[in-house]
C-alpha cells in the first residue's frame, strides 16, 4: 500500500463512524440521550464564541499541566534517589502503593478539605502522575547496561558525561512509555477533580453544568476539548522529551 | 611501571580458571597473551581492572597507576557518535576534547563516519572506534581484550602500527588468537 493512501483509509474509517454516529442520533431523536457530531460541532462553535471559553480552557489547561509538571520533575528526583539510595526506596514504596491503590475520588475529597477547590485539579493530576515517573524512573535506571557501567568505571568517567552518555539513553524509553499513561491519566483525573470540586472557570466546571443543565451537545463537546488539548500537550511533551535526548 | 602477578588463581565454582599465575611485567613492553577459549585472559583482564577479585594471590605495582582498556565487546554508547564515545571518557572540556577525539579517530576511519550513530557503523568500524577510545585517556597500562576481532588484514595492520605508536612507554597487554600478531607488535607472548 502506498503511504499517501494510509491517512486516506484512515480518515475514510472516521468519516464512516461519524457518519454512523449521525444516524444513530437522529434515530434517537432525543437530544438528551444522544446528539450527533453536528450538534456537537455547533455546541462547540458557540461556545468557541465567547471568551469565557478560552479562559476556562487556559485555567484547566494550567492547572493541569503545572501538576502534571510538578510531578514529573519530583518523580525524577525521588526516583533517581530511590535508585541511588535502596532504603530511601522501601522508605517510600508504602507511600507509593498508598497512592496507587487509594481511588481517585476518595483523594479528591480529602484534597478539597486540604487545599480548597481552586488548585484541587493540581494536586490530583500530580498526585496520578507521579508514581508513574518515579516508578519509570527506577526502571529505566535499573535496566542501564552493566557492561557500559563497568566501561565508565575503568574510564573513570565524570558523574555528569554518565549522567548525559549513559543513564540518559537507558531512562528515555522508560520515561516516554511513563508519560503516555501520565499524561492520560493526568488529564483524565483533573478533570475528574475538577467535576467533583466545581472551582470556577474549570472544564470540569462546565461539565458540571451540562449535567445539571442535561445538555449532552456541551457535554460532548467539552469532552472534544479535553481530548484535544491533552492530545495536543501529549505531542508537545514528548518532542519536548526527545530534545532533550539530543541535547 | 612494574607490574609482579603472583600466584594468581582464579575459579568460578568448580571450574579453575588459573591457578598460581606469576607474572613479571614492565613499562614499554608489549605483552601479547595466547591460549584457547576459556583460558582465563578475559578474567585476568578482569582483575587487573578491579572489576573481578582474584581468589588467592596478589598483584604488586598497580596503586596509583591508571589503566585503559578495549573490552572484549566494544562497550559504545551505540545512540551518539563515535566524536561522543571518546569525548565521554577523556576528562576536562568538551569543546577541547572533541577536536582531541575527532583528530584521533581521522586516523583509523573515514570522516563520514565519525557524524554518523555507532548503531549505524560496520563492526570493524565500531572495533576501531574502541581501540581509539582506549588510547585517548592519559594511561600507564592499557588492556585489550581481542582489539583485532572483525578487522581485515589491511585495517589491523594499520591499527598496530596506531597502537604502537600511541603506547610508546606504556605497559600493553594484549589478548589474541593469531600467534603472527605477537610478531607483527614486536611482542613477548605469554601462554596462558
Amino acid at each position: 500500500m502506498k503511504p499517501t493512501a494510509l491517512p486516506a483509509k484512515k480518515a475514510g474509517i472516521i468519516f464512516l463512524w461519524l457518519l454512523a454516529w449521525q444516524a444513530v442520533s437522529l434515530s434517537v431523536h432525543n437530544s438528551i440521550i444522544l446528539v450527533g457530531p453536528l450538534e456537537v460541532i455547533r455546541a462547540l462553535w458557540v461556545q468557541a464564541a465567547m471568551a469565557d471559553f478560552w479562559k476556562t480552557i487556559a485555567l484547566s489547561f494550567g492547572k493541569i499541566s503545572l501538576g502534571f509538571l510538578l510531578a514529573f520533575g519530583s518523580g525524577i528526583l525521588a526516583g533517581g534517589a530511590a535508585w541511588r539510595f535502596p532504603l530511601l526506596k522501601d522508605l517510600l514504596e508504602p507511600l507509593i502503593s498508598l497512592i496507587k491503590s487509594v481511588p481517585v475520588a476518595s483523594f479528591v475529597i480529602l484534597a478539597l478539605i486540604w487545599v480548597g477547590s481552586e488548585n484541587l485539579s493540581v494536586f490530583i493530576a500530580f498526585l496520578v502522575v507521579f508514581p508513574i515517573i518515579y516508578i519509570n524512573t527506577i526502571a529505566g535506571f535499573m535496566s542501564t547496561d552493566p557492561k557500559l557501567l563497568e566501561m565508565a568505571r575503568v574510564f573513570r568517567m565524570q558523574g555528569k558525561k554518565k549522567l548525559l552518555y549513559i543513564y540518559r539513553p537507558a531512562l528515555r524509553p522508560y520515561l516516554i512509555s511513563g508519560c503516555r499513561v501520565a499524561l492520560g491519566m493526568g488529564w483524565k483525573s483533573g478533570v475528574a477533580a475538577e467535576v467533583i470540586g466545581v472551582p470556577s472557570h474549570s472544564i470540569g466546571e462546565k461539565l458540571y453544568m451540562a449535567k445539571i443543565y442535561l445538555s449532552t451537545a456541551d457535554l460532548f463537546a467539552w469532552t472534544l476539548v479535553i481530548i484535544v488539548i491533552s492530545a495536543l500537550f501529549e505531542k508537545f511533551f514528548l518532542w519536548l522529551l526527545s530534545l532533550a535526548q539530543e541535547v | 611501571m612494574e607490574l609482579k602477578v603472583n600466584q594468581l588463581s582464579k575459579s568460578f565454582g568448580t571450574l579453575n580458571v588459573f591457578t598460581q599465575l606469576n607474572l613479571s611485567l614492565h613499562s614499554g613492553q608489549v605483552y601479547c597473551l595466547m591460549g584457547s577459549s576459556g583460558s582465563g585472559k578475559t578474567t585476568f583482564f578482569r582483575i587487573l581492572l578491579g572489576l573481578e577479585e582474584a581468589d588467592s594471590g596478589s598483584m604488586e605495582g598497580l596503586k596509583g597507576q591508571r589503566a585503559s582498556a578495549v573490552f572484549q565487546e566494544n562497550r559504545l554508547c551505540e545512540s551518539f557518535t563515535p566524536v561522543d564515545n571518546i569525548t565521554m571518557v577523556i576528562p576536562g572540556r568538551s569543546s577541547r576534547s572533541r577536536k582531541q577525539a575527532k583528530e584521533e579517530l581521522l586516523r583509523l576511519l573515514p570522516e563520514e563516519a565519525l557524524s554518523r550513530p555507532v548503531s549505524t557503523l560496520s563492526g570493524g568500524m565500531k572495533r576501531r572506534v574502541a581501540i581509539v577510545r582506549a588510547l585517548s585517556i592519559p594511561c600507564d597500562m592499557i588492556l585489550m581484550d581481542e582489539p583485532f576481532t572483525g578487522l581485515d588484514e589491511n585495517t589491523k595492520r594499520s591499527v598496530i602500527q596506531y597502537i604502537k605508536k600511541k603506547t610508546r612507554g606504556k605497559l600493553v597487554i594484549i589478548s589474541t588468537h593469531q600467534e603472527e600478531d605477537v610478531a607483527l607488535l614486536n611482542g613477548t607472548l605469554i601462554n596462558l
